[in-house]
This record gives C-alpha cells, sequence and structure tokens, in this order.
C-alpha cells in the first residue's frame, strides 16, 4: 500500500488560518462587547442600587426625625392652645372688669354731673379747678354780671369788698371745697390773697408784677 | 518548493487549536457575560424594590412634610392669637389703670363734693320776706362809722338769708354825688321785686332820680328823713 502525503500550498493555508482567526476574533469581540455592556450596565446598576440604598437610608433618617418634628409640633400645638385658652379667659375677665369699671365709672360720672349741676336756687361751693375753669370761661363785663353767671351755673361765688384807708377794691370769692376761700380779680382771672393789713397789690403773687400802693387792706367782707 | 507546502494534517492541528483556544476565550467570555446578566438581573430587581420602597417612603415623607408644614402654619396661628389676646391683655389692663385712676378721682370728688354744703335757695313770697326781715336782727347792731355801715348791715341780712334758704340781693346804690349806699332786695314769687334798708328793716321804693332816703324809704308813722341833696339815686346794682 502506498502512503499518500496531502500537502497544500501555503497561501491558502495562511488564507484559512486567516479565516479562522477573523471568524473567532469577531466572535470574541461580540462577546466581549456584550460583557463590557454588562459591565457598565452593572456598574450602572451598582451606583444606582446605592444611589436608591442611599435615599433610602436618608429617608429612614428623616421619617424618625420628621415624626418627631411632628410630635413636638403637636406638643407645642397642645400646649399652646392651652395657653391660647388661658389667655382668652383672662382676656374675657379683663374685658369683664374693664366693663364693669366703665359702667361704675359712668354711674360715678352721673352722679358727680348731678352733683356739679345747679342753678341760683340750687348752688355749691366749687372745686379749685372749677372756679378757675369758670373763670376762664366767662366774659363778664361786670363783677354782678359774673357772679350772676357762676351763680346760674350752681357755683356759689361771693361779691368781695376789700376796703382799704381811702378805697376799696371789689373782687370775687369762692369757698373751695379743696383749697377753701380763693379770691380773683373778675376782670383779669388774677388770683390774689387778701390779708387785712397787706397792700392790695401784695395780695398778688410775685410774677403778676403789680405795683404796690402804700394803702393796707383794713377788712374783707364776704357777701354771698 | 518544499517549503510552500504543509501538510493538511498541520494545517488542521493548527486550525484545531485556534478554535480551541477561540472557543475557550469565547467561553470564559460568555459565561462572563451571563454571570454579570445574572448579577444585573439582580440588581434591577434590587433597584426595582428599592425604588418602589423609596417612592412609598417618599410618599410617605412629603405627606409628613405637608403635615409638619400643616402644623407649623396652624401653631404660628395660635401663637398669633395668643399674641393678640396677650397685646389686648396688656391694653385692656392700661385701660383698666387708666379708668381706675379716673374713677378714684371722680370717686374722692363725690365724697368731696358730698361732704360741701348744699345751697338751697328759693325766691321768697313777699309775707316771707317781712317774716324774715322782722325776725333777722341784725338792725340792732351798733352803726360804727368806718367800721359797720350799711354794706355791713346789707352784708349781715343778705349771709343770714342764704343761711335759712331765702335768695337775697346786696343793692349797691350809687348816688349823683359821690357817696354810695347798700341795701338788700328780694324777687318775691307775689309781688315782684322788693327792697329793704337794712339799718331799719324799712321797705324802699327803689327808684332812679329820687332821694333814697327821704323818698324812697317807706318810714312807719312817726319816721321820716330830712332831704339831702346828697343821696339822689343815679344808679343801682343787684348783686345776687
Amino acid at each position: 500500500m502506498t502512503k499518500k502525503t496531502t500537502n497544500a500550498s501555503l497561501p491558502i493555508f495562511i488564507v484559512v488560518i486567516a479565516i479562522v482567526l477573523v471568524i473567532s476574533t469577531v466572535l470574541i469581540i461580540s462577546v466581549y462587547t456584550g460583557l463590557s455592556e454588562q459591565e457598565q450596565e452593572n456598574i450602572d446598576l451598582t451606583s444606582a442600587l446605592n444611589q436608591a440604598k442611599e435615599t433610602k437610608n436618608n429617608y429612614e433618617e428623616s421619617i424618625p426625625e420628621l415624626i418627631q418634628e411632628k410630635k413636638q409640633l403637636n406638643d407645642n400645638i397642645n400646649s399652646s392652645n392651652e395657653q391660647l385658652t388661658n389667655a382668652s379667659i383672662v382676656s374675657e375677665e379683663e374685658k369683664t372688669v374693664y366693663e364693669n369699671l366703665v359702667k361704675k365709672l359712668e354711674e360715678n360720672q352721673s352722679v358727680l354731673e348731678q352733683l356739679k349741676s345747679g342753678d341760683k336756687y340750687n348752688l355749691h361751693d366749687p372745686l379749685y379747678d372749677e372756679a378757675i375753669n369758670f373763670l376762664d370761661d366767662d366774659n363778664s363785663k361786670n363783677i354782678q354780671t359774673c357772679i350772676l353767671n357762676a351763680k346760674n351755673m350752681g357755683i356759689r361765688c361771693a361779691f368781695v369788698i376789700l376796703g382799704l384807708n381811702t378805697s376799696m377794691y371789689t373782687v370775687v370769692g369762692f369757698n373751695t371745697l379743696d383749697a377753701g376761700m380763693i379770691y380773683f380779680e373778675f376782670d383779669t382771672d388774677w388770683c390774689l390773697y387778701p390779708e387785712i393789713g397787706k397792700s392790695y397789690a401784695d395780695c398778688f403773687p410775685e410774677e403778676y408784677n403789680v405795683i404796690a400802693v402804700n394803702d393796707p387792706i383794713q377788712e374783707i367782707q364776704v357777701i354771698w | 518548493m518544499k517549503q510552500d507546502k504543509i501538510s493538511k494534517k498541520t494545517m488542521i492541528i493548527m486550525i484545531v487549536i485556534i478554535i480551541f483556544f477561540s472557543t475557550i476565550v469565547f467561553y470564559v467570555l460568555l459565561n462572563k457575560t451571563n454571570d454579570y446578566n445574572d448579577k444585573n438581573k439582580t440588581l434591577s430587581e434590587m433597584l426595582s424594590a428599592f425604588e418602589e420602597e423609596n417612592n412609598v417612603l417618599s410618599s410617605y415623607f412629603s405627606n409628613l412634610e405637608s403635615e409638619k408644614t400643616e402644623l407649623q402654619e396652624y401653631l404660628n396661628q395660635i401663637e398669633n392669637n395668643i399674641n393678640e389676646d396677650n397685646s389686648e391683655i396688656i391694653e385692656t389692663r392700661n385701660n383698666i389703670n387708666q379708668i381706675n385712676t379716673t374713677l378714684d378721682t371722680v370717686i374722692s370728688e363725690i365724697q368731696l363734693r358730698e361732704d360741701g354744703t348744699k345751697y338751697e335757695l328759693h325766691d321768697p313770697t313777699y309775707s316771707e320776706v317781712k317774716s324774715f326781715i322782722k325776725s333777722d336782727k341784725t338792725n340792732h347792731n351798733e352803726i360804727i362809722e368806718g367800721v359797720y355801715v350799711c354794706r355791713h348791715f346789707s352784708q349781715d341780712v343778705n349771709n343770714n338769708a342764704e343761711k335759712k334758704g331765702i335768695r337775697c340781693a346786696y343793692v349797691k346804690i350809687q348816688f349823683t354825688s359821690s357817696y354810695e349806699h347798700a341795701c338788700v332786695g328780694f324777687q318775691t314769687s307775689d309781688e315782684g321785686m322788693v327792697y329793704y334798708e337794712p339799718m331799719y328793716d324799712w321797705q324802699v321804693n327803689m327808684e332812679k332820680g329820687k332821694n333814697y332816703f327821704s323818698e324812697c324809704i317807706i318810714c312807719p308813722p312817726g319816721y321820716y328823713f330830712e332831704p339831702d341833696s346828697r343821696y339822689v339815686i343815679d344808679d343801682y346794682i343787684l348783686l345776687w
């Protein structure tokens, strides 16, 4: 038997090898590409998962805090509601006190007005301020009108004669409830403090700067 | 030319070797790819689970946030109400203090006025005047020139009348001379204005231009005044 040796040419061999290599390489590259994509996806997924875990952790940390804050808020609300209720009660109580006081003041003012009111048949001795206010408002041209006006308002007012050695002055007087007897010039509304032995001018406070005449007061005549 | 030839066998062996190694590499890569595939699938499932969980948590978180905001707003509203109430309380207390001060003033003024004397006067009847003048003893006082004269008599009668509740006027008379005189007057409810000379308790028919003493004073029988030109009435004023 003749042993036959089969030979092929080198170029054919190279071509075949090349084809095999190309096919293998293509397949390997194809698989490798898929692998790379999977790897990338794995990285992305891992990253996303970590992020999701982190998010979950954040939620898990934040939610109890929020619940705690909410609880704290509820506690504050309860406490504030209690404060509000108390404040409302106090406010209402104070308002009631105020309203009662207003009512009491109105009643007393009414009594006071009654006591202050009067006419020429119902007279009262005034307070110092009442006398001052009357004189401030009164613009009488003569003393009798001034006295009449006072009495028409229920204010007891005296015609006062200050007798000097050679003459006399007439002023008005009020026996005030709070400051005793006070005297005024009806036309100037100046207050004076007459005393036996003093000159008329010396009876005025210094700031009025009245020039003194050496004619002392001999008597003070108060005619109601 | 022997070099250009390669045995078929060698060629096949080489191809087999290449295919073998390629196959190994291919399978290694494929296994790895499958591993990754499995892992990725697991990761995807886990991720989905996490995302789903996170969605639930996110929703819960949002609800809590929203509730917290509402509670905070409610709390703010309550605190505003408390502040308003407190401001009202402070204002009311200030008002109470003010009103208390005013009330104290008013009450003390009432007390002062209630303690004070009330003077209830009336215009008398003519007979009441006559009766009063008769009962009043001022005319018994002694005339002391320069010390106790007509104006003092008039003052005393006037003030005594007030004490009895009778409205009386101090009448200041100016004569046509430089002399002056004083008497008293009453606005009677039945006879109109009547005047009295307080030094003698005699009634006076006051008339300007007439002589006061000799013509105006109504003297009782047996009494009279000599006419004196110094006492002609020029004017007279009533001080009520």
